[in-house]
């Protein structure tokens, strides 16, 4: 090996050891719990700590259902509160998106300037005033509010970020389709739409992750029967009888398994909208 | 005036969009100071006090402790993002194949709810059996007795909070190196630039603003922090980790004085819009570029 | 842009079956008559004969056959259940029914949030209800003539010992003084030949405990945190004596260094493990600590609060202790009353308060509390406290703000090694503003 090569060898192992650092400080948290949740009950607390247990078992899962009895409704409720925002942010934002990208008329900017102040609010600010609201409507421990005011912190940078998706699909395309007879609303919905579906997805899946992960309205909002997945973990975490750590890692294996993967399937779109979002929106 | 076609088409589009926001967020907003104007609390007719809940709190020496424990929290959660942020883009520019599985794992904690963050974290530091004192020790250091008193527990909700979200600095700022032409800081090489001249010389200054720009966006989310220390430490121990979102949930929600939590509400609000509206007026700007 | 291979088909199929699972999952369940509790998971463990409780009497199956309804539990841990109360206290319509109300909430705010039950009881009288109940605890959730609780465990606070470890440390007997506490704790914290580190003495130490722990021990130095006419006191002599003494045991690590983060459970589980000598519990507690599954079976000693020697007489030379306890109510929003009034009446029977007192729960009649002394020491203990103490602190509407600036200051002082006389009386003037 000469002087060169050595040098490029050390320079290689250098390089791929900083990376080795990175992914374990990205990924190793949610590797070891994900594994520990596998560990036998007794196992959990075994010293020195491995990332196998002596054996794998589903055990901690099993578990579960005895203690928080009511997780798989909560899994629902969260997964209602996540599809419904979603749904709902996506109809209103894309309509209004398309506004910001495709007219240009002077009061516009008046709803503009009003999206780009509300990303910047606080959610806990409007959970005071909500919360008698909620329950004058009797809307309190159901779903409804959560999805509602999810909807409501979400459409901002959704918006923003669909204009910036927009902006990038040449109008002439659009254009186009009209000669054939569309109004420019509808060439929009058949030729532009398509051609940001990656962009939608990232939006989708941004949008989704919030929601999925919300906590604090649902820790106001509801109490029993609209409670979410991140409320009963808060629960179970803070047990006064002591925290029952297998099924409280099983627990958040199962709550953080699915987003994981969603955002790892489209990163290269979120890498996109999250540029996108700050140095364009 | 003649509305135009257009003009009731684009109001036709917005409409379910402001009235949403109208009714989750903008009528809120204005409650908000009503009800820091009156005593109410939940079950009992309100009266108003005028600015008495604005006096007490601003009295209070807990708000007071609160405000500069958030301010110096910001400070030190948004610096570390930054500075891990930065590290983590740097190596990445390093050319690695598989460079988009690297990204996607990076991701990854960005996903993850904060609840889950405290479960995992609190596991892993577990002052006598967690995984992070288990390594400490095995390479000789002292164990670290994590979440036992004021500085170790601000410590874990810091370290909770950066995990989550370095991915974003990481990626605005890849953005921003990968965007400086080549050519600059091949210049400068041949010019003798060590690395480290080349990255404070060079590299730096050209990605400065983006720096800004994330720095600002950080410090504006960074201040409503909640989830995080709720869940972890509740404030505690004593109040060593009360930030002003905890603060004004005790006073709402534990203490039932949803006046003075209203108060602190706008208190929070206006440090909010003060501190965004530079990223408010260049977004602004960026949406509607005929005004410039 | 970059394109990638998400098409707009496959996002159309994703739509469509997000609302499709939705819509699967929203579809009302088939509905079957049920009641909806709102407690801590050790009340339900004691309820249902499970937990530290397994194999006990399950009490709630009789009234589910019995009334064809099923008893649901909504589990909340201590603060978020005081702050349930307030949430859901004022509203006209809830999902949940029936709820656990700590000691501390039995303020005045009591009656906007909860339904009497006089008429229920009339209609349907309990057993022994009211002459066999604790007649401080009975009182305690009465406002303008009206019963808002039927107490439910009750229990009071008093030491425990782990007589194996003492035997080895050459001790025989709990402390008599409190400075006993220093010397006991001083002679048994060691470490053991493998590492493991054994603590002399544990005390709860999560803002949310302090109260109960330092009431306890200003008692045994003879003083109180509040008098009970609302006399501000916390900033005496008893009261310094108490926390110095938390302070003596903090710093010299006769307590775990996480005293801060310990609660019950945290406590609990030091002491089944053998890693504590003495520690500060309630007189129920005879069954969670000496069970098959935990290292001390057998060894856990319930024994009396001290009390400084000048105050000792003849008649009595132990502390006063603290006494805790819980009651069961009905929330106005509730939909099904009449169902929750009888499930309170089933709960309250002579022989459901049997089954629970057996499966770990304190009983509030006298005639449970003599059964149970004549097997378990620790209930002829609570027998004492009962006759002679009372609740850490009297209760009034700012009662969770009372109770989160005291555990914020002594945690302050502990950790922190503040001075203890100079932070106390700046407690004291926060304390007077909360309780003019």
């Amino acid at each position: 090996m000469t002087a060169y090569q050595f040098r490029q060898f050390g320079i290689g192992a250098v390089k791929w050891m900083l990376l080795g650092l990175v992914l374990l400080w990205a990924a190793f948290p949610i590797i070891f719990m994900v594994m520990s949740s596998f560990k036998p009950a007794a196992e959990i607390w075994a010293y020195p700590p491995g990332l196998w247990g002596s054996h794998f078992t589903f055990g901690n899962y099993e578990e579960i259902g005895r203690y928080s009895p009511t997780y798989f409704r909560d899994l629902g409720n969260s997964l209602q509160v996540t599809v419904g925002g979603v749904v709902l942010t996506l109809l209103t934002s894309i309509g209004a998106a398309f506004v910001f990208s495709r007219i240009r008329t002077g009061w516009l900017k008046l709803p503009g300037l009003l999206i780009i102040v509300i990303r910047m609010f606080p959610p806990i600010v409007v959970v005071i005033p909500l919360f008698p609201l909620m329950s004058a409507l009797g809307l309190l421990d159901t779903v409804t509010p959560l999805v509602l005011a999810g909807t409501a912190f979400s459409v901002s940078i959704a918006t923003m970020l669909l204009k910036a998706f927009i902006d990038d699909i040449p109008i002439e395309l659009e254009q186009a389709a009209m000669i054939d007879g569309c109004n420019q609303f509808q060439a929009f919905i058949r030729i532009t739409l398509p051609l940001i579906a990656p962009g939608i997805a990232a939006v989708v899946v941004f949008v989704a992750v919030g929601l999925w992960n919300e906590y604090l309205f649902a820790l106001i909002f509801t109490s029993t029967e609209a409670r979410t997945a991140p409320v009963t973990i808060a629960i179970a975490v803070s047990n006064p009888d002591g925290a029952r750590w297998g099924q409280l890692l099983a627990m958040s294996t199962i709550h953080l398994v699915p987003v994981v993967i969603l955002v790892m399937a489209v990163h290269r779109q979120l890498v996109q909208g999250m540029t996108t979002g700050a140095v364009k929106g | 005036m003649r509305i135009s076609r257009t003009s009731i088409k684009a109001l036709l589009l917005l409409a379910p969009i402001l009235i949403i926001l109208c009714f989750f967020i903008v009528v809120p907003a204005f409650q908000l100071i009503w009800i820091s104007l009156t005593n109410l609390s939940p079950g009992r007719p309100a009266e108003f006090v005028g600015l008495d809940n604005y006096i007490y709190v601003l009295s209070d020496p807990a708000f007071i402790a609160a405000l500069l424990r958030n301010v110096a929290f910001v400070l030190v959660v948004v610096t570390l993002e930054v500075g891990v942020g930065f590290a983590i883009a740097l190596v990445l520019q390093m050319k690695f194949p598989l460079r988009s599985l690297w990204f996607a794992i990076i991701l990854a904690p960005f996903a993850v709810s904060p609840i889950v963050a405290v479960v995992m974290w609190k596991y892993m530091l577990d002052p006598t059996f967690g995984v992070v004192n288990y390594a400490i020790s095995s390479v000789g250091l002292p164990r670290v007795p994590w979440m036992t008193d004021g500085p170790t527990s601000m410590a874990v909700i810091i370290i909770v909070a950066v995990w989550k979200e370095f991915a974003f600095t990481t990626i605005i700022l890849f953005a921003a190196l990968t965007s400086i032409p080549k050519e600059l800081y091949e210049a400068s090489r041949v010019d003798g630039a060590t690395p480290w001249q080349n990255l404070v010389l060079v590299k730096i200054p050209l990605i400065a603003p983006a720096i800004a720009i994330v720095l600002l966006f950080r410090i504006i989310f960074t201040l409503r922090e909640f989830g995080v220390p709720w869940t972890l430490t509740g404030g505690g121990p004593g109040t060593a980790t009360e930030i002003l979102s905890i603060y004004l949930y005790k006073q709402a929600f534990r203490y039932s004085d949803f006046g003075a939590g209203a108060a602190i509400g706008w208190i929070m609000l206006a440090v909010t819009v003060l501190l965004s509206s530079f990223l408010i007026r260049r977004t602004y700007r960026g949406m509607f570029p005929e005004d410039r | 842009m970059r394109h990638s291979k998400i098409t707009t088909r496959g996002l159309r199929l994703a739509c469509a079956t997000a609302i499709a699972t939705v819509l699967a999952i929203s579809s009302p369940l088939a509905q079957e008559k049920s009641l909806l509790v709102i407690g801590g998971q050790g009340q339900f463990d004691n309820m249902r004969g499970q937990g530290t409780a397994v194999g006990g009497a399950d009490i709630l199956t009789p009234f589910e056959a019995e009334h064809g309804a099923k008893v649901n539990w909504s589990v909340a841990t201590n603060p978020q259940l005081q702050e349930s109360l307030q949430r859901l206290g004022p509203l006209s319509s809830t999902a949940e029914d029936v709820i656990f109300v700590h000691q501390f909430d039995t303020n005045s705010r009591l009656p906007d949030y909860l339904e009497p039950l006089d008429s229920y009881i009339t209609a349907s009288p309990i057993d022994g209800f009211p002459d066999d109940w604790a007649p401080g605890v009975l009182a305690a959730s009465v406002f303008d003539d009206q019963r808002y609780l039927v107490p439910f465990r009750c229990g009071a606070m008093t030491l425990w010992y782990n007589d194996e470890l003492f035997a080895e440390r050459g001790l025989s007997e709990g402390p008599k003084v409190p400075e006993d506490i220093y010397e006991i704790a001083k002679a048994a914290t060691f470490t053991r030949a493998n590492g493991e580190q054994v603590f002399g003495a544990a005390f709860r130490g999560t803002s949310w405990s302090i109260t109960e722990d330092l009431a306890a021990l200003a008692r045994a130095y003879g003083g109180d945190l509040v008098q009970p006419d609302g006399t501000v006191t916390v900033n005496h002599e008893p009261v310094v004596n108490a926390v110095n003494l938390l302070k003596r045991l903090y710093k010299e690590g006769l307590m775990p260094p996480n005293w801060a983060t310990l609660d019950q459970s945290g406590v609990n589980q030091l002491f089944k493990d053998g890693r504590v000598a003495l520690t500060l519990g309630g007189t129920n507690y005879n069954k969670t600590f000496n069970d098959g599954s935990s290292v001390v079976d057998g060894h856990a000693v319930a024994t009396r609060w001290p009390l400084v020697a000048e105050l000792q007489t003849p008649e009595r030379n132990y502390g006063a202790g603290t006494v805790f306890y819980w009651g069961l109510g009905i929330l106005k929003g509730s939909q099904n009353k009449q169902l929750a009034a009888d499930l309170i009446g089933h709960i309250s029977t002579p022989q459901a308060v049997h089954d629970l007192a057996v499966n770990g729960s304190g009983p509030c009649t006298a005639s449970e509390l003599a059964i149970a002394a004549q097997s378990d020491p620790a209930m002829a203990i609570q027998a004492e406290i009962f006759s002679v103490s009372s609740s850490p602190l009297p209760v009034n509407e700012n009662i969770n703000q009372i109770r989160d600036v005291l555990g914020e200051t002594i945690q302050n002082i502990v950790v922190n090694d503040l001075d203890t006389q100079a932070e106390l009386d700046g407690l004291a003037r926060r304390f007077e503003r909360l309780y003019s």
